[in-house]
């Protein structure tokens, strides 16, 4: 009867775990302040180093560049790895690594910049990025970013810095689509393959690595050695915080500098917090309703699905859903692809119209369609899908609508067993004019349809090489794709960041987080 | 305590290979980890290829026997197809991050819970049993991740307390553990008001009231030692359960756990680290019920193993 009270048991245990738990808290803290220094903007610290947060909602994939090829990615290994050309914060394409790049015929000729270094000293040359490309073209690699650059037949080294590079047809679109192939030291990744660089990333952009806690936080600091000069911000963390309010609520507080992919929603709480504001720009993915015209069915008659495209209300849906954080897209290009054209008009509004071709079309009496949509992963996607769904059932279509979960719903567009339409998004990835036979020319990992007038249209074009006859031919190629209506034809989404008053930071069209060019004032 | 012992490990090898067995197809038959792995844009010969790197082109049987193989002849759950590295490594990064959570906020529930089901059990019918009973329903009806959003909303948002999330420090963890202590809190409170009711409604308690022992010895010696074992069993369930189950939370306060590397894996089908986390959930339950078997013995001398 002497002995403690037992139930003390459970309590003594949970002590000891809470014990355990601070010992582990204080020793994996690290540094322990939270967020950037700002703690007290009023005192503006300005000696010390600066470090800028950015919260991210998804952690990158890899530290090596070549593997894989994802926005989340590219965006963030940007100010790690460069490419060859790049984009102006206003989307204009200027060389990069490279100095100058022209071509004749099937062959581009590369001059490298001189000077610049890789983070371990090595010089960058014409062996170098040949090393690189060889790599990424190589099947074997299964490097994702092959993908950008499908058509270079040959790299050659004819000086220490100067590439001469073969395509397969006259590419004038080549030096756009180096523009999201970055390029890594090859002396990481030749002999122990690209996965080296996840524990070894050694580029020649301006922050090298410091640390990377995998869904935690990307550490990277100033290159001292960078060819522009050493960058002005000492050091970024790119931090993983999933929940889009808790990652606003942590700019709202402070403890990051700047947040994308603000939704509509939020945008508010922004604007009314003096210490933060908003940057939008519109963005690189468009909102399509794709159509497997691979089966046979209503769809295959060309009426039925201009009469979709008539049917819709789109802005409408851009102003009530997107609350106007997108813009109206015309024939599939973004404004500043090399092929768009502004002259081209969007389909107008016209349910009568869309009434009267499906008349024509023998479906007088209405017709059945399904319609499928992820939900959550494009900006209010199930959300417009309703209101689409909504504006067809008016015109007399029976729409079935359909959600799935993104890896199901992935594998069933990919394959093509999914049925009548599908809301997705693709990106513009180079901005170039080849982005329109990507995405309409038959044949195209996305093109679910096949017609020789589209297919002509688009080979003519992109085989011209005077600049105004390849312009009027792409556009007379987006009006033929137009017509063809092969998608419900919707938006571009627009890419909303928080920003912190403090740092001075563009948003660019191309979603690339690039810290380079930004600063951070006083406070 | 050996039989016990050995009993409990069997039983938790035959779990965790069912338990493998079944999440290996579901994640394998439900999509195509080829497709979530290469850019949307990629072209089949680039799928074709993730698929050969990772023999994800064989025979989904051959594909389960080489993995089992792996798991059971060299501990190898393969590699993260999300990330980079090792799936195993990356569950048991990650899970300590999650048993801390989950230790502090069930000691806090622990802390608050039995004492107020005490309270609330001796003096039934008052007000501060309707009380306790009105505060464990509230705690327990608020969705977590409101509970969540609104907790950074008061502490980091307008007051600057305390940080909105991340795991750096001190107090980075008083939010994390509110939010969940918030859930479990109120399934202690109850559960141990009327367990301690019904010891008091007991013919031992009426005998020991009745032989004259003060109701403060009664309820302490004999009441409470009897109304443990379902608190110790509630104790693991919910130490398990949160261990790997805390997702929300975890998630809105971006905490690096194994709940939330879970589900974020689930949307990749990257099944490796899948496996992975679910074996070590599994194994944890085990572990937890085996403590909570050896604390009843210990607790109450009459339960018995043999």
């Amino acid at each position: 009867m002497g002995r403690k009270p037992h139930w003390a048991l459970p309590l003594v245990l949970a002590l000891a775990l809470l014990l355990a738990a601070c010992g582990g808290g204080g020793s994996s803290a690290g540094p322990a302040e939270p967020g950037t220094g700002s703690d007290s903007p009023a005192t503006g610290s300005t000696s010390g180093p600066t470090e800028v947060v950015v919260g991210i909602d998804a952690d990158t994939r890899a530290l090596d560049p070549l593997t894989p090829l994802d926005a989340t990615t590219t965006r963030i290994l940007r100010n790690v790895y460069e490419s060859l050309f790049f984009r102006t914060v206003d989307g204009e394409l200027v060389p990069w690594l490279a100095e100058s790049g022209e071509y004749e015929g099937t062959v581009w000729t590369i001059e490298l910049r001189q000077g610049i270094k890789f983070h371990s000293g090595e010089e960058l040359t014409a062996e170098a990025v040949k090393a690189n490309l060889d790599y990424i073209l190589d099947p074997d690699n299964a490097a994702g970013t092959q993908t950008l650059i499908p058509d270079i037949t040959d790299v050659e080294v004819v000086g220490p810095y100067t590439l001469r590079i073969t395509t397969a047809e006259p590419n004038p679109d080549l030096a756009a689509q180096f523009t999201d192939v970055l390029i890594a030291d090859p002396a990481v990744f030749l002999d122990a393959g690209a996965e080296a660089l996840n524990e070894n990333p050694v580029g020649t952009g301006p922050y090298r690595v410091e640390n990377w806690q995998r869904d935690t936080e990307l550490v990277l600091t100033a290159y001292e050695d960078y060819w522009q000069g050493r960058p002005s911000i000492d050091r970024v963390v790119f931090r993983v915080i999933p929940d889009t309010q808790a990652r606003l609520s942590a700019l709202l507080n402070g403890e990051v500098d700047l947040v994308p992919g603000v939704p509509p929603e939020m945008i508010a709480q922004i604007e009314n917090n003096p210490d933060v504001r908003i940057e939008e720009v519109p963005g690189r993915q468009v909102i399509y309703l794709g159509m497997n015209l691979t089966r046979t069915g209503p769809l295959s008659d060309k009426r039925v699905r201009q009469a979709l495209n008539y049917a819709v209300d789109v802005d409408l849906i851009i102003d009530a859903v997107l609350e106007g954080h997108a813009t109206r897209n015309a024939a599939g290009l973004t404004g500043i692809n090399a092929a768009y054209d502004p002259s081209i008009e969007p389909y107008p509004y016209d349910p009568e119209r869309a009434r009267q071709l499906l008349a024509e079309a023998g479906y007088a009496d209405g017709l059945t369609i399904d319609f499928h949509t992820p939900q959550g992963r494009y900006l209010k996607d199930y959300e417009a899908a309703q209101e689409l769904a909504r504006q067809m059932e008016a015109v007399g279509i029976t729409v079935n609508l359909q959600t799935h979960e993104w890896g199901t719903f992935l594998e069933m567009a990919r394959s093509q067993t999914i049925t009548d339409l599908y809301l997705i998004g693709l990106s513009d990835r180079t901005f170039a004019a080849s982005q329109i036979d990507y995405l309409f020319h038959s044949g195209r990992t996305w093109v679910a349809f096949a017609d020789d007038e589209v297919d002509a249209a688009i080979e003519a074009a992109l085989a011209a090489t005077d600049p105004a006859e390849r312009s009027r031919l792409l556009s007379e190629a987006s009006r033929v794709v137009q017509d063809y209506a092969p998608w419900v034809f919707l938006w571009q989404q627009h890419d909303v960041y928080g920003v912190s008053e403090r740092l001075q930071w563009q948003a660019r069209p191309d979603q690339q987080i690039f810290m380079f060019e930004a600063t951070v004032t006083g406070n | 305590m050996t039989r016990l012992l050995v009993r409990g490990t069997l039983d938790t090898l035959v779990t965790v290979w069912l338990v493998v067995t079944a999440v290996f197809f579901l994640m394998r038959l439900s999509g195509d980890p080829a497709l979530l792995m290469a850019p949307i844009d990629a072209p089949d010969a680039v799928i074709e290829q993730i698929r050969e790197r990772y023999d994800l082109d064989e025979p989904i049987w051959v594909q389960y026997v080489t993995y089992m193989k792996g798991i059971v002849l060299h501990g190898d759950f393969g590699t993260s197809l999300r990330q980079s590295g090792s799936a195993l490594e990356r569950v048991l990064e990650t899970a300590p991050n999650s048993l801390i959570l989950a230790g502090l906020a069930v000691g806090v529930s622990l802390v608050i819970g039995v004492p107020l089901g005490v309270a609330a059990a001796v003096r039934q019918g008052s007000w501060a049993d309707r009380a306790a009973v009105a505060f464990s329903t509230l705690l327990q009806s608020l969705p977590n991740f409101w509970v969540a959003l609104m907790m950074i909303l008061i502490f980091s948002v307008y007051l600057h307390w305390l940080p909105t999330g991340g795991m750096r420090g001190p107090e980075s963890y008083v939010m994390p553990v509110a939010a969940l202590a918030f859930l479990t809190t109120g399934r202690f409170v109850r559960l141990v008001r009327s367990s301690v009711a019904r010891e008091l409604s007991s013919d031992y308690t009426r005998t020991a009231r009745g032989k004259g022992l003060p109701e403060r010895v009664t309820v302490f010696k004999h009441v409470l030692r009897n109304a443990l074992n379902p608190v110790i069993t509630m104790t693991s369930l919910q130490m398990g359960t949160l261990f790997g189950g805390s997702v929300v939370t975890e998630t809105v306060f971006a905490w690096p756990g194994l709940g939330r590397l879970i589900v974020d894996s689930i949307g990749y089908r990257d099944y490796p680290v899948v496996l992975a986390g679910v074996t070590v959930i599994a194994v944890a339950f085990a572990v937890l019920n085996l403590l909570a078997d050896i604390l009843y013995a210990i607790v109450n001398p009459v339960v018995r193993y043999g």
